[in-house]
């Protein structure tokens, strides 16, 4: 059996999963990549710290007819904001960085925020706990065509060719969104986080990472870029037969100086499996502790204020696991967090936690159940169908439910 | 015979300048006396610091509401 | 009585064609089409204008799939109420008197919404010179309600409330001097936004009142009110009544909720105005929704009724007698019995009567700014629901019952109409949320809560689900 990261169970029984059952799954898939749906993926399911089930599959690149292999690297995108989270309050646990303490004490570009077209001042200035939750009042520029973003793209934010600490300097003289703490948009929050991670370790987020992060968890494929050998092993999306063209992406074959900690990062599934099981150990993973059960307990914990207001891209974009009341979800500190059973349409467990990428990752942690679930694919226009495919196949190949005594 | 009020209202329709045809004259008679009737209120009096709303604004570069 | 085949919302459009998934052109000729189709039953346009339209379809169309996109509104058909200007084109406002008016120049609320890429499909009906009530007596025939066409659209944006309700249109300009947006709005079942007093310009729109005409959209949705006002709103230096303030980005708070705002419930204010049963069932039920949704209702009390239609039924006529003694004294025949008769009541206004109004005015202002200290948004009544039937309102020269909408006239706050619920007869109720002065944001974030959590905007007329 190929090394994911965690050891195998002798049979996904073993785990309380049924095996016809995954098989079952694991046919969907197989016919969304016969019918050219998605060029091709990697699953891989654990429980109680054991690997049930992973499986490469279609094509690691369709256009070059190379199959898809469970080594694969994949532009995680959005699942970096994770990473750059549990960087953040790793530095928080050793008192070098304050979650509830504003921005601006560690980037003084970020002082005297104005918000709206109309620049009036900011009621209250962003804190880091804003950042982790998305209660900013940043945005995403290609989010919408609000006035707000319409100055916002004029400013070119997503150079590629720039630093984030280069473009959080020119975030500073752009007014924001929304009021800080009034309002969930998923924004660029988390690249201002890691310039915040850059600034305090006086380190580049990519060493941060390496040295923290990765290194110690043994995520030896994971960081912002995959040069050398690891290039041959990256994941592409197919040709988008609506355009004739493959989605763009960014070039990860080489070394870039823009290190996105909202979404920069490359990762195997073996790599994002070891970190999740990182976290739903509450912290420690193999005898390396990165965080106290109590921090993990604090990052999963919904952080959103009563009355929360949310951006207009909030509810489609996320669907049926956007963090809205109605669809019984929060967010935490760096994770969505799954607060109703019922509400949403797709099913989970009440303190479930997940995110993912918007090329097509996705990763769940379910506590109740033990379990986690990493799914990689290239297939950015089957994103959010994927999130729920894949919740819906997996708790439906679950024979034993709820808790450890189940399993 | 014209009442007072006939009177009144041929007042107003001469002041204001109008012509009324004759069908017409009762139904604008009764609607000018329903007017003053809603309209009396206004003869509540009022303090000399009460200005009326629209005042002209000559401040330079401010809005007026 | 579905949205399945309606048309699209403004942010339905928007999103749509923002994603490259519908033509502006494809939507200009299904807006054309159903115009057309529909005008003999409504009679909501005066003027249907397709070659420009295709024109200005096919210039959207270009510069959109050429990545030159100008905002959320590029591309989407509009209506004008015909008394605004747009240039080439005549205005009439509905009379004998102006059927020779052609435009010089764009209103600049016209030259707004067309500098957003929006499409002119036509000029919409209104009552005469936006004041009267519905004539047949007149080169152009009343506006019919699309719920039901033997019904009153309610007041002057008549083709405005009807274009938008039929589906015909997602936008449509209108103007309010006491209600003329949101009755309209109110007996069609559609959102009507009537802006703080000086938010938006008026220039190049026939007057009837200068110091209460408001001009403001009507739309489906509540969003759409805060995309149009998002483009409406600002500053003209050549509108004496403009105000310059800066304009906040109004859809970044529309999902902010209610939660924590006090809203107060203007309830015996409505019950005063002969709401009936009825309605006041729906307006308690939209209270206990925003209680639920988390604000705090609480009941209040504003000044008395009679106060504040003292003050618009002096200030109204006397001005709009002003601007049409000339005419009134030389040629009345040339208007309809109703409008003539309505206008030449201003004429026996004193101007003593005028000034106290004037007086009596700031401080029913001053009141009612006073209650926004204590709350965010004031709930009420827009008119006693739903429509009549178009042959039996009132055509006498004294109106016999005057909207509760005028009081914000009156005091220029701004006031935003929306559907609360059926009548038995299957009409739209309808209530009123009003704010601070120039804080459109609280109206529009708290009519979107109610909105979104009452669901009434998936309920169209059978009308507007009919294939064009």
């Amino acid at each position: 059996m190929v090394d994911l990261g965690l050891p195998w169970a002798e049979a996904p029984e073993q785990l309380g999963f049924s095996a016809a059952r995954l098989e079952r799954a694991a046919a969907v898939i197989r016919r969304d990549v016969d019918r050219g749906v998605i060029p091709g993926a990697v699953l891989v399911i654990a429980r109680a710290g054991r690997i049930a089930y992973a499986q490469a599959f279609g094509f690691r690149d369709r256009e070059e007819k190379a199959p898809m292999t469970t080594d694969a690297i994949f532009r995680i995108a959005s699942m970096t904001k994770p990473l750059t989270s549990v960087a953040a309050m790793m530095l928080a646990e050793e008192g070098r960085l304050e979650i509830a303490a504003p921005v601006a004490e560690y980037l003084p570009e970020m002082a005297d925020r104005t918000v709206g077209p109309e620049r009036k001042k900011a009621a209250r200035t962003m804190t880091v706990q804003d950042l982790l939750r998305h209660t900013s009042g940043l945005t995403y520029a290609a989010f919408g065509d609000s006035p707000v973003q319409m100055i916002w793209r004029d400013a070119n934010l997503m150079d590629e060719n720039e630093t984030i600490a280069a473009t959080v300097a020119k975030l500073g003289r752009l007014p924001l969104m929304f009021e800080p703490g009034t309002t969930w948009e998923y924004s660029m929050s988390t690249d201002v986080l890691g310039r915040v991670v850059e600034v305090v370790t006086e380190k580049s987020l990519a060493d941060v990472f390496a040295e923290h992060i990765a290194g110690p968890l043994g995520m030896v494929d994971t960081g912002f870029a995959a040069t050398g050998a690891r290039a041959a092993r990256v994941a592409e999306p197919q040709i988008d037969a609506k355009t004739g063209q493959r989605p763009a992406m960014r070039n990860v074959r080489e070394p870039g100086l823009r290190h996105s900690g909202g979404g920069g990062a490359v990762a195997t599934a073996a790599d994002y499996l070891r970190f999740c099981q990182m976290l739903l150990n509450g912290g420690e993973l193999d005898g390396v502790r990165l965080l106290s059960p109590k921090t993990i307990a604090h990052m999963t914990a919904d952080h959103l204020p009563p009355g929360c207001g949310y951006g207009e891209t909030a509810r489609p974009r996320f669907g049926a696991l956007a963090p809205v009341p109605e669809m019984g979800h929060g967010f935490g500190l760096g994770f969505a967090v799954r607060t109703h059973q019922g509400r949403s349409p797709v099913p989970g467990s009440v303190g479930d936690y997940f995110w993912g990428g918007v090329h097509g990752t996705y990763f769940w942690i379910d506590p109740q159940e033990q379990m986690i679930v990493v799914l990689m694919a290239a297939a950015p226009d089957q994103r959010l169908r994927y999130r729920y495919l894949t919740r819906q196949l997996v708790y439906a190949a679950l024979s034993r439910s709820r808790g450890r005594r189940g399993i | 015979m014209p009442t007072p009020e006939d009177s009144e209202f041929a007042a107003a329709v001469r002041r204001a300048g109008l012509a009324i045809p004759a069908e017409r004259w009762e139904a604008m008679r009764d609607a000018y006396f329903s007017m003053q009737a809603l309209l009396k209120v206004l003869d509540d009096p009022l303090t000399y610091a009460d200005e009326p709303a629209v005042l002209p604004d000559l401040a330079p570069r401010r809005g007026r509401r | 009585m579905n949205s399945q085949h309606a048309p699209p919302t403004l942010a339905e459009a928007s999103r749509l064609i923002a994603a490259g998934d519908l033509s502006p052109v494809e939507l200009t000729e299904a807006a054309l089409a159903r115009a057309a189709g529909l005008n003999d039953r409504l009679a909501a346009f005066i003027e249907i204008t397709p070659d420009r339209a295709r024109a200005a379809a096919r210039r959207a169309e270009a510069d959109i799939t050429g990545g030159r996109r100008r905002g959320p509104l590029h591309g989407i058909p509009y209506g004008l109420k015909d008394i605004y200007d747009a240039k080439g084109l005549r205005t009439t406002a509905h009379s004998r008197l102006l059927l020779d008016n052609i435009a010089a120049e764009d209103a600049e609320t016209t030259a707004r919404l067309e500098a957003a890429g929006m499409v002119l499909i036509g000029k919409l009906a209104t009552h005469e010179f936006a004041t009267g009530g519905p004539a047949f007596d007149l080169p152009f025939p009343p506006a019919r309600n699309p719920w039901n066409t033997a019904h009153f659209t309610g007041w002057s944006s008549s083709g405005s409330g009807a274009a938008v309700a039929a589906g015909i249109l997602p936008l449509a300009m209108g103007s309010d001097t006491g209600g003329s947006i949101r009755l309209p709005a109110a007996y069609c079942g559609t959102v009507g936004l009537k802006p703080t007093y000086g938010r938006v310009s008026r220039r190049g729109v026939v007057p009837l009142c200068y110091s209460l005409d408001t001009c403001g959209p009507l739309t489906w949705t509540v969003e759409d009110a805060a995309l149009a006002l998002q483009v409406l709103a600002g500053h003209d230096p050549r509108d004496p009544g403009s105000a310059d303030l800066p304009v906040p980005d109004y859809r970044s708070t529309l999902r902010q909720g209610v939660v924590g705002l006090r809203i107060g419930y203007a309830r015996r204010f409505s019950e005063d105005a002969g709401v009936g049963a009825e309605q006041q069932a729906a307006l308690d039920a939209a209270a206990q929704l925003l209680q639920k949704l988390g604000a705090t209702v609480v009941e209040v009390a504003l000044p008395p009724n009679d106060h504040f239609q003292a003050v618009a039924r002096t200030i109204s006529p006397a001005e709009s007698f002003a601007i049409h003694q000339d005419d009134l004294r030389k040629r009345p025949e040339m208007y309809a019995r109703v409008t003539r008769e309505r206008l030449m009541l201003g004429g026996f206004v004193t101007a003593a009567q005028y000034v106290q109004a004037q007086r009596l005015r700031r401080i029913l202002t001053a009141k009612v700014a006073s209650l926004f200290e204590e709350c965010d948004a004031l709930l009420t009544a827009v008119i006693p629901g739903p429509a009549p039937l178009l042959a039996e309102t009132d055509d006498g020269p004294w109106r016999k019952t005057q909207p509760i909408s005028s009081a914000f006239n009156a005091t220029g706050q701004p006031a935003l109409a929306l559907p609360c619920g059926f009548a038995a007869n299957g009409l739209p109720l309808s209530a009123q949320i009003v704010g601070r002065a120039f804080n459109e944001e609280i109206v529009l974030r708290v009519a979107h809560a109610y909105e979104q959590a009452a669901g009434w905007t998936s309920r169209r007329p059978a009308l507007a689900t009919l294939p064009a």
